[in-house]
C-alpha cells in the first residue's frame, strides 16, 4: 500500500510515517500544506492520503479544503483526515464529495496501532472510518429516539453498523461485541437486507450501509439546515 | 488622562466662580465707600439697599468656602428680592421721578421668578431653575434701567454715578449669575461687565458728564453684552464642551476601550487555544503514538504491554482533557470558520431537531462571535434539558452593524429568567453593550434573544 502524509508538525509527521513503515505500509511522500497534498498525490499516485486539518498558511480548515479538492481530481483516492478535534460539519462535507474511501479520525487514535491500521486499510480500500467520537456524539443523542430509516434494525445490528462506520473489520467487530465472526456476518447481512441495499460486493455494500446510517443520523448534512 | 482633564476643567470653573463673586462684591462695596468719601450722605434706604446686597453677594462664596454647600444659589435671589423691595419702597416715598413705578409689573415678574424656581424643582425640571432666576433678574434689571434712564433734579443731586454703577454691577451679577452653570458665558460676561461698570464710575467721578456720549450708554452696553451672553450661552454647548458632552464622550471612549479590552481578551484566548493545539497537544499525541508503537513491540511481554497501554491511555485522557479545555475557551470551528459554521456544528451535535437560518455578510469581532456562540450553545443545552425532543429554531442576523441571535424552542416553556446559565450569558452579552432577553411562556416555548454590536 502506498501512502502520502500531509502534516505540518514534523513530530507527528515522522511519528505516523514510522508507525506505518513498521507495519509494511509504504510512505511514498510527505508534505506540509494543502498545495503540497495536491502536488504529491499528482506525483506519486498513492492509494491513500493522510491529511491534517489545520495547515499553513491559514491554520484553519486548509486540510479539509485540500482533501475535497484532491478527491474531486482523483475520485478513487482514499483520504484519511487526522485531526486534533472532530467536527461533524467537516464529516458532512467529506462524505458529500467523491467516491473513494473516506476517514476522519482523532490524531490520538494513531496510538491504538491495530485499530488505526485497520482504518487505514479500510479507507485505502474505498471504505469509511469515522472516529467513534463523531459516531457516538451523533448516536448517543439520537439513541432512544426513532431513527428514521434505521428503525427496523435491532439494537445489536445498530451497534454493528456503528462499528462499520468506524472502519472496523468483521473480526474487530466480533471482538468488540464479544460474538463470533459468523454472528457478525449474520448481523451484517441482516443490516443489508433491512436497509434494502442492492446485491453487490461486500465492501461497496458496507459503504452504502454506512452512508444510510449517516444519513439517518444527519451526519451527512442532508437532513439539517 | 481624560479623567484628569475633566477634573482640571471642573476645578478651574470652581475657582473662577469663587473668585468672580467676591471680586464683584468687593467692587460694589468699594463704589459705596468712594461715594461716601465724595460727600454722599447715605440715606437709610440706601443702606437697606446696600447691606442685603453685599450680604447676598458675600454670603454665597463664603458659605461655599466654609460648608462646600452652594449657598449662592439661594443668596442671589435673596439679594435680588432685597433690591427690588428697597426700590419699590424707596421710589414711591417722594422720590419717584417721572411717574409711578409699574409696581405690579415688578412684583409679578419677581414673584414669577422666585416661585417658578421651587415649583420647577418640585416638578423635577432642573433646567427651569435657570430660566426662573433669569426672569427674576430681568425684572430687576428692567426696574434699574428705568431708574437709570430718568433724568430728574432729585436724582441728579445724588452721586448718581456711584448709584448707577452699583445698580449696573448688581444687575450684571444677577444676570451673569444665572449663567453659572454655563461657565464659558459667565467668564465672558462677568469680567467685561465689571470693567465697564468701573470705567463708568471713574468717568462719572472724575468729571461732569462727557458731552457727546449718550447717558444711556451703559444700557446699550449691557444690552449688547446680554445679547452676546445669550448668544454664547446658546453656542457654547455646540462649540465648547459642556460637562454633559465631555461626559458623553467619556462614556463613548470607555465603551470603546472596554470593547477593545474584550476583543483583546477573546483574541488572546484563541491564541491560547492554538498554543494548546500546536504545543502541548502535539507533544502528547506524539508521545501516545510512541507508546502505541512500543506496545506493539512488546506484545510478547504482556506485563510490559499492559503497562505501556496504561501509559498510552493516560496520555490519551490528557489529550481529551486538553481538547475539552480548548473547546471551552474557543471552539476550533468558530475560530476556523466563524459563527455560522460553529452554530451549524452546535445544531449537528445537539441531537434535537434544529434549524439554522440567516446569513452574516461579515464576521463580527472575536469577542462578539464568542459571546454569540456561547449564547447559542447554552440555549441549546437548556432546550435539551427542559424541552427534550422539541423543535428548535436558531436565527442569526446582521442589521445596521448589530448582530441578532434568536433561539426559540417549542417546548413546555416556563424557564426562569434568573437561571444560573442565563445570568452568565447575560453578563457576557451586556459586557459588550448588548442585551439578552428571555421570553418563556408555559405551553408555548422559550425564546432567547441577544443583540450586540458587531463591533466593526
Amino acid at each position: 500500500m502506498r501512502v502520502v502524509i500531509v502534516e505540518d508538525q514534523a513530530l507527528l509527521r515522522e511519528g505516523i510515517a514510522a508507525l506505518l513503515q513498521e507495519n509494511d505500509i509504504d510512505v511514498v511522500a510527505t508534505a506540509e500544506d494543502g498545495p503540497g497534498l495536491l502536488r504529491i498525490v499528482e506525483g506519486h499516485k498513492p492509494d491513500l492520503a493522510i491529511c491534517d486539518v489545520r495547515l499553513p498558511p491559514t491554520f484553519t480548515d486548509e486540510g479539509i479544503r485540500a482533501a475535497l479538492e484532491v478527491r474531486r481530481r482523483h475520485p478513487g483516492l482514499g483520504v484519511l483526515i487526522l485531526s486534533q478535534y472532530v467536527e461533524p460539519a467537516y464529516t458532512a462535507e467529506l462524505l458529500q464529495e467523491g467516491e473513494g474511501g473516506i476517514g476522519y479520525l482523532l490524531k490520538e487514535r494513531v496510538s491504538e496501532v491495530r485499530t488505526f491500521l485497520e482504518a487505514v486499510r479500510q479507507v485505502a480500500g474505498g471504505g469509511t472510518a469515522l472516529d467513534r467520537e463523531v459516531v457516538s456524539t451523533l448516536m448517543s443523542e439520537r439513541r432512544g429516539a426513532a431513527v428514521e430509516g434505521l428503525g427496523l434494525l435491532s439494537a445489536r445490528e445498530l451497534e454493528a453498523l456503528e462499528l462499520i462506520a468506524q472502519g472496523r473489520s468483521n473480526s474487530a467487530i466480533a471482538r468488540e461485541l464479544v460474538i463470533t465472526p459468523s454472528a457478525v456476518e449474520k448481523h451484517i447481512s441482516s443490516i443489508f437486507a433491512k436497509l434494502d441495499l442492492p446485491i453487490a460486493d461486500d465492501d461497496h455494500r458496507r459503504v452504502l450501509a454506512v452512508l444510510a446510517y449517516l444519513r439517518a443520523i444527519g451526519a451527512d448534512g442532508s437532513s439539517k439546515s | 488622562m481624560r479623567r484628569l482633564l475633566l477634573a482640571r476643567t471642573g476645578g478651574r470653573i470652581g475657582v473662577m466662580r469663587r473668585v468672580a463673586q467676591p471680586v464683584t462684591a468687593a467692587a460694589t462695596l468699594l463704589v459705596l465707600i468712594v461715594a461716601i468719601a465724595n460727600g454722599f450722605s447715605p440715606r437709610q434706604e440706601l443702606w437697606l439697599l446696600v447691606v442685603p446686597l453685599a450680604l447676598g453677594l458675600l454670603a454665597g462664596p463664603l458659605a461655599q468656602q466654609v460648608t462646600g454647600w452652594s449657598a449662592h444659589r439661594f443668596a442671589q435671589p435673596v439679594a435680588a428680592f432685597a433690591v427690588l423691595l428697597i426700590l419699590t419702597l424707596w421710589l414711591p416715598s417722594g422720590h419717584s421721578p417721572g411717574g409711578p413705578v409699574p409696581l405690579w409689573l415688578v412684583v409679578c415678574l419677581l414673584g414669577l421668578g422666585l416661585l417658578a424656581e421651587p415649583l420647577a424643582q418640585v416638578a423635577g425640571g432642573q433646567p427651569a431653575y435657570g430660566y426662573a432666576q433669569s426672569v427674576a433678574a430681568l425684572a430687576a434689571m428692567l426696574v434699574m434701567f428705568w431708574i437709570l434712564s430718568i433724568d430728574s433734579e432729585v436724582i441728579d443731586r445724588l452721586p448718581l454715578g456711584s448709584l448707577r454703577v452699583v445698580l449696573v454691577l448688581l444687575s450684571f451679577v444677577l444676570v451673569t449669575g444665572q449663567l453659572e452653570r454655563r461657565p464659558a458665558p459667565r467668564r465672558f460676561l462677568q469680567l467685561p461687565a465689571t470693567i465697564a461698570a468701573l470705567a463708568y464710575l471713574l468717568l462719572r467721578l472724575a468729571s461732569p458728564p462727557v458731552s457727546g456720549i449718550s447717558p444711556e450708554w451703559p444700557f446699550w452696553c449691557m444690552a449688547a453684552l446680554l445679547g452676546a451672553g445669550l448668544l454664547v450661552a446658546l453656542i457654547a454647548p455646540i462649540v465648547g464642551q459642556p460637562r454633559a458632552q465631555v461626559l458623553s464622550e467619556r462614556v463613548n471612549e470607555l465603551s470603546r476601550t472596554r470593547r477593545g479590552a474584550l476583543d483583546v481578551q477573546a483574541t488572546e484566548l484563541r491564541r491560547i487555544e492554538r498554543d494548546i493545539h500546536d504545543g502541548a497537544q502535539v507533544r502528547l499525541v506524539a508521545l501516545s503514538m510512541k507508546l502505541g508503537r512500543a506496545e506493539e513491540r512488546y506484545r510478547d511481554d504482556p506485563e510490559t504491554a499492559a503497562l505501556l497501554r496504561e501509559a498510552r491511555e493516560d496520555a490519551t485522557a490528557a489529550i481529551r482533557e486538553l481538547r475539552e479545555l480548548a473547546r471551552g475557551i474557543a471552539p476550533p470551528v468558530l475560530a476556523d470558520r466563524g459563527l455560522e459554521a460553529a452554530v451549524q456544528s452546535l445544531a449537528h451535535r445537539s441531537g434535537a431537531d434544529v434549524t439554522v437560518s440567516g446569513r452574516l455578510q461579515r464576521r463580527p469581532l472575536p469577542a462578539v462571535e464568542t459571546a454569540a456562540y456561547f449564547v447559542v450553545a447554552e440555549s441549546l443545552t437548556n432546550a435539551a434539558k427542559h424541552a427534550p425532543g422539541a423543535r428548535v429554531e436558531i436565527r442569526l442576523d446582521e442589521r445596521g452593524g448589530d448582530l441578532f441571535v434568536d433561539i426559540t424552542d417549542f417546548g413546555p416553556g416556563g424557564a426562569d429568567p434568573a437561571g444560573g446559565g442565563l445570568t452568565g450569558l447575560r453578563q457576557r452579552v451586556e459586557a459588550l453593550d448588548g442585551a439578552l432577553h428571555l421570553t418563556s411562556r408555559a405551553g408555548v416555548g422559550t425564546q432567547v434573544e441577544a443583540v450586540m454590536s458587531c463591533g466593526w
